[in-house]
């Protein structure tokens, strides 16, 4: 390759990381600078810096005078971990039904998946308010975990049944010679050679719930039952905004993301089926 | 060890015939090869037998007992696979366990077994790599190690050795040959490679599009083939096969073989027969000479292949296949020759039809 192509290709990539990191970097600025304006300077570097923001994000307390932050947090890990957990059961046992049995309905089963998606999430928001509404599960994290996990299903599915495809059937096959259940071949089979896709929809299902923001605004109303990002937007008054606080929540609600975005990563790499067939 | 046995076996999709009306005994403790072209239904015979195929109409026994409705699991069977079927995210112990540990073996037998196999196969260093750390050859030696341990009733193999080069196929077959000796249980083995299904079969089934075309000892399948399509796909190089005109009389029993440019008389070893026919020769069985024989042709192509040299001889009745020992030949291409057929040699099969031989019951090669 030439040099100018090798500085061609890197100019363009340094633009592009730029382009994505620069609004992100102007976040960081504001939680780090005094006072609750935000200011028109497009240099990410503050002029002066304070933890302050920070530190009231983090100390916040309730009506009764109990810390708010870290009951909002744990509202939103449990929130979060309980979607990925019932999203995944639902998922992967009925990616791995559509991908290796025929049964009735199983075109009709896939293409409804894909139309459900094509509806934006607002449309639905008022039936699943009365829906949950009959059934007592309004403002209640029970309610939305049911309606995370459900939601995030059509994507996870796909994605899981794309990948159960790929497993050559011979596997699964000697695997049924050799003793196995139908179960033993799903649990101890294609279950541990899909950890890249399980990996992905996890991670897909973990931030639907952990970044949601619209349902849980409408289902949620009592303060200590708010998830993060209602928590932010509330720091968005009508007359007054509390930028301050509202970038360091932002920067507080953004780290869990990425450490599991670190620590997936390496599931993320595929070829775990290498080896087992002929390649 | 069991015995397989297919009654009236069909096998339908949809409305697509893969098998029609199968009926083959295989007896207890034989090696049993299935050859054919590909899309002959060899290997959906040997899933039929695995359990991985369901059976349309028709009964299949393994032993004493139907098996038509027995799940894979439950006909203790053992199948090695084309493309090894390995479980990727196991160590080769744990791929050779893992069926005994579906089974609750207890795990000092288990422990047994895999080293017995393991032994026998030479994978005693690999134990605790993964299969994607084993070349071709030693990921065959597993999947082969994985039937083993079982120490099934019937052992399948489907085209097992088509992934390796040349070489090592070579020394798995014999590896096979030898672990059928040892073991003496009955296997089931799929190939469309004849020179597989020579050397290991006890009984070859030849096949073509979901029929029988002939079972039998793989010497008398290959000196008295039933059919034309048998005599062409078992033996290499191929038969010759010429377009004839039979006349067989029916009390002095003398055969008449008129064919573009020659004639041959055969005594006493066909059936009664008048009409067009097939007449095979096989290449080895062609001699060649300078200066008399039954057909003029000229040398198109000559392939020396080491102590043998192949000839292929232009003439009225077609191209002509002829193998020689090197020491005899002594023609370049380009050279006229006359081709001898040794009426000893010839092989008649009807035109139409199923092809079928002409030879009399009783009759030899």
């Amino acid at each position: 390759m030439s040099r100018w192509k090798t500085i061609l290709i890197h100019g363009f990539l340094i633009f592009f990381t730029a382009m994505t990191l620069y609004p992100v970097l102007l976040v960081v600025r504001k939680s780090v600078t005094p006072g609750d304006n935000f200011e028109r300077s497009l240099s990410p570097i503050p002029s002066r810096v304070t933890l302050d923001h920070y530190s009231e994000v983090i100390g916040s307390r309730d009506f009764n005078g109990r810390p708010l932050f870290w009951r909002i947090v744990l509202n939103s890990v449990v929130l979060s971990l309980a979607t990925t957990l019932v999203g995944m059961f639902l998922a992967s046992t009925s990616a791995y039904a559509f991908s290796r049995l025929r049964f009735p309905g199983r075109r009709m089963g896939l293409m409804m998946f894909l139309v459900v998606q094509m509806f934006p999430a607002t449309l639905i928001m008022i039936p699943l308010y009365v829906i949950l509404d009959k059934l007592g599960l309004l403002d209640s994290l029970v309610g939305l975990v049911l309606v995370y996990s459900t939601t995030a299903i059509p994507f996870c599915v796909w994605t899981l049944k794309g990948y159960f495809d790929t497993i050559p059937r011979e596997i699964e096959e000697a695997a049924w010679i050799d003793g196995a259940t139908r179960f033993q071949m799903f649990w101890r089979i294609v279950i541990p050679l899909s950890r890249p896709a399980l990996a992905v929809t996890a991670l897909f299902s973990f931030m639907t719930a952990w970044n949601e923001y619209i349902l849980a605004e409408t289902f949620l109303s009592r303060e200590t039952s708010y998830t993060l990002p209602v928590m932010l937007q509330h720091y968005v008054g009508t007359h007054s905004t509390q930028w301050g606080k509202f970038a360091a929540g932002a920067v507080l609600v953004s780290i869990p993301v990425m450490a599991l975005f670190y620590i997936l990563q390496k599931h993320l790499v595929s070829g775990l089926t290498a080896g087992g067939v002929k390649g | 060890m069991a015995s397989v046995e297919f009654r009236n076996v069909v096998k339908r999709y949809s409305d697509h015939t893969v098998i029609s009306k199968l009926n083959l005994f295989i007896p207890d403790g034989k090696f049993v090869v299935l050859v054919g072209p590909s899309g002959c239904g060899k290997s959906t015979t040997l899933r039929m037998i695995a359990g991985l195929e369901d059976i349309t109409e028709g009964d299949l026994f393994i032993g004493e007992r139907r098996v038509n409705d027995v799940l894979p699991r439950d006909r203790d069977i053992a199948m090695v696979f084309q493309n090894y079927a390995l479980y990727p995210h196991m160590t080769v112990r744990d791929n050779l366990s893992f069926g005994l540990r579906l089974r609750r073996i207890p795990p000092s037998e288990i422990e047994k077994r895999v080293a017995d196999a393991a032994e026998m196969l030479g994978l005693q260093e690999y134990l605790d790599r993964r299969p994607s750390q084993l070349s071709g050859g030693q990921r065959q030696r597993v999947a082969m190690g994985r039937a083993l341990v079982r120490r099934p009733q019937v052992f399948l193999f489907d085209e097992p050795l088509s992934n390796l080069d040349a070489k090592l196929r070579g020394e798995m077959r014999r590896e096979i040959a030898r672990l059928h000796h040892r073991l003496q249980t009955t296997m089931v083995y799929v190939t469309h490679d004849q020179v597989e299904a020579m050397t290991l079969a006890d009984i070859m089934v030849v096949m073509e599009k979901g029929r029988i075309r002939q079972v039998g000892n793989p010497m008398d399948v290959y000196s008295q083939p039933a059919d034309a399509f048998t005599a062409a796909f078992i033996g290499s190089p191929t038969i010759n096969l010429l377009p004839v005109e039979v006349r067989t009389g029916e009390v002095e029993r003398i055969t008449t073989i008129e064919g573009q440019g020659f004639s041959l008389q055969v005594t006493a070893r066909f059936m009664h027969y008048q009409g067009d026919g097939l007449m095979g020769i096989r290449p080895g069985d062609v001699r060649l000479s300078s200066d008399t024989g039954n057909l003029q042709g000229r040398i198109d192509v000559m392939e020396p292949l080491g102590h043998r040299v192949l000839y292929t001889v232009d003439t009225p009745a077609g191209s002509v296949l002829c193998e020689l020992d090197a020491s005899e030949a002594r023609w370049k291409p380009g050279d006229a020759v006359h081709v001898v057929f040794p009426m000893e040699l010839v092989h008649l099969f009807e035109a139409d039809g199923d092809q079928k031989s002409l030879l009399l019951e009783g009759g030899t090669i």
